[in-house]
């Protein structure tokens, strides 16, 4: 018979490893998630009568600073030494690239694809400059300058990216360079544009002797002010309608050279404006600044101008598919890519 | 004590108050960029704004944050169609009672009113 052990028999123990790391993150997580849901729950709550309050707390919102806060991260886990092919890939779906455009017809953009888009859209086309108008956003990077439309699906935009294509580089319009997803790309203007001439002038001006005539003379030479009546009058010629917006001085610009460019035609308020009605107003404008040797050159009939823009519009019209309900553009029928969003956010294109 | 509920900043505040909200729950827009548009929002609009300051500063609201180009494109057309008719039926009301200098006047605030809006463009 065995002798009793002098020493209780400790039970065979399981080694007790510390809790992990993503057992803790995914603790977190759900307790966020709890959190999360009442805070959207109270934030909504609010919306009706105190949506400053709403405001306070988006703002005080305290964002994440370090990557293990955002992703499930654990050191220990083994990582796959194979590259794994990204499912995109294999249904042709690629990254676009900076400052990339296409040919064929805009993509419209929705919703969410959109929203990503436009997260995005800095880092593809921007990087020296931007300027925000109602209609969209041109960003500046090299030679080139992108607009992407606030509402690509707005008719009035269509006029604006046909034109573009069709006339780009007539009459000093900027040349035209591709479609990009809710926009298009096209020339950029090295300049300074006639606006921000003015104001430069004008607010930076402290002798009280200086005519306004004066001061017009130092912005515009009269040779300039000549090159833009005759610019707006091969604009005409170009491309058989008025530019309409002649007083927004921000679409004349001077560039370096002194050479005079125009762009951005009018499309929703053209009114009654004519060829002869829009050069004199202009020439008469100079006039009236002292500019007294200049010559009203000459520019297509009137009646002319009214139907090409008609014939235009109605061109254009026959190239886009139109919801019927909100005459909106659902589609433009030679569209050549088409886009989709990974699973990380990235906006992907596919060429068809 | 004034209703602030119908004012037009209180309007705005709960567009874009909506519009963080929405995109915060679908995951359409970082943590980050919500919370720089609601501090801009709070710092460009404070509370004691007028209607009339509040539409000459929303044309420049999407000059920074592209996400609120929708809710400045929806009151400028707003602008558009309420003060442009508003401004009519005023308008033949005082030209009909013989006020043309009343009736100059409104004209000139409306197109004075627009043109700054324009400018913002």
């Amino acid at each position: 018979m065995n002798e009793a052990p002098t020493q209780p028999i400790r039970p065979a123990q399981a080694e007790v490893k510390p809790v992990g790391r993503v057992e803790q993150a995914k603790a977190t997580v759900k307790e966020w998630s709890e959190k999360g849901k009442q805070w959207f729950k109270d934030q909504w709550g609010k919306i009706t009568n105190k949506p400053r309050e709403v405001l306070e707390e988006v703002n005080n919102i305290s964002v994440p600073s370090k990557r293990e806060d955002l992703y499930l991260v654990d050191s220990t886990e083994k990582t796959n030494t194979f590259p794994k092919i990204p499912e995109y890939q294999k249904e042709n779906f690629r990254p676009i690239e900076k400052g990339e455009s296409f040919e064929g017809g805009m993509l419209i953009l929705e919703r969410e694809e959109r929203t990503h888009y436009n997260q995005q859209v800095e880092d593809l086309y921007g990087g020296e400059g931007k300027g925000n108008g109602k209609w969209g956003t041109v960003f500046l990077s090299g030679e080139k300058a992108t607009k992407i439309f606030n509402q690509p699906d707005n008719i009035l935009n269509a006029y604006d990216l046909a034109f573009a294509k069709k006339y780009g580089g007539i009459a000093g319009l900027p040349k035209f360079i591709g479609v990009v997803p809710n926009g298009y790309q096209m020339e950029r203007f090295h300049g300074t544009s006639l606006a921000r001439l003015v104001n430069k002038a004008f607010n930076t001006n402290t002798d009280k002797t200086k005519t306004s005539s004066q001061i017009w003379k130092e912005i515009l030479s009269p040779n300039q002010a000549q090159s833009l009546l005759d610019r707006l009058a091969e604009f005409h010629k170009g491309t058989g309608r008025v530019h309409g917006d002649m007083g927004h001085w921000d679409d004349i610009v001077v560039e370096p050279d002194g050479n005079i460019r125009i762009t951005d035609p009018e499309w929703e308020r053209i009114g009654d404006q004519t060829p002869h009605g829009e050069l004199q107003g202009l020439f008469d404008f100079f006039k009236d600044k002292g500019y007294s040797d200049l010559s009203l050159p000459e520019t297509i009939p009137d009646e002319a101008a009214a139907k090409n823009l008609d014939d235009f519009k109605l061109e254009v019209l026959e190239n886009l598919d139109i919801d019927p309900v909100f005459h909106k553009i659902s589609k433009y029928k030679d569209q050549k890519i088409d886009v989709k969003i990974s699973d990380d956010g990235q906006v992907l294109i596919s060429e068809k | 004590m004034a209703d602030k509920t119908n004012s037009l900043l209180f309007q705005v505040e709960q567009e874009v108050a909506k519009l963080l909200l929405v995109k915060l729950e679908k995951f359409n827009i970082t943590l980050e960029r919500a919370s720089q548009i609601a501090k801009f929002i709070l710092s460009h609009l404070p509370e004691d704004l007028t209607d009339e300051q509040v539409l000459k500063i929303i044309p420049s609201l999407d000059d920074q944050f592209y996400e609120l180009s929708e809710i400045v494109h929806k009151h400028m057309l707003d602008y558009e169609e309420k003060y442009k008719n508003e401004t009519v039926k005023n308008m033949q009301e005082m030209i009909k009672h013989s006020h043309f200098q009343e009736a100059s006047n409104l004209a000139f605030k409306y197109f004075e009113l627009k043109s700054e809006l324009k400018n913002h463009e």
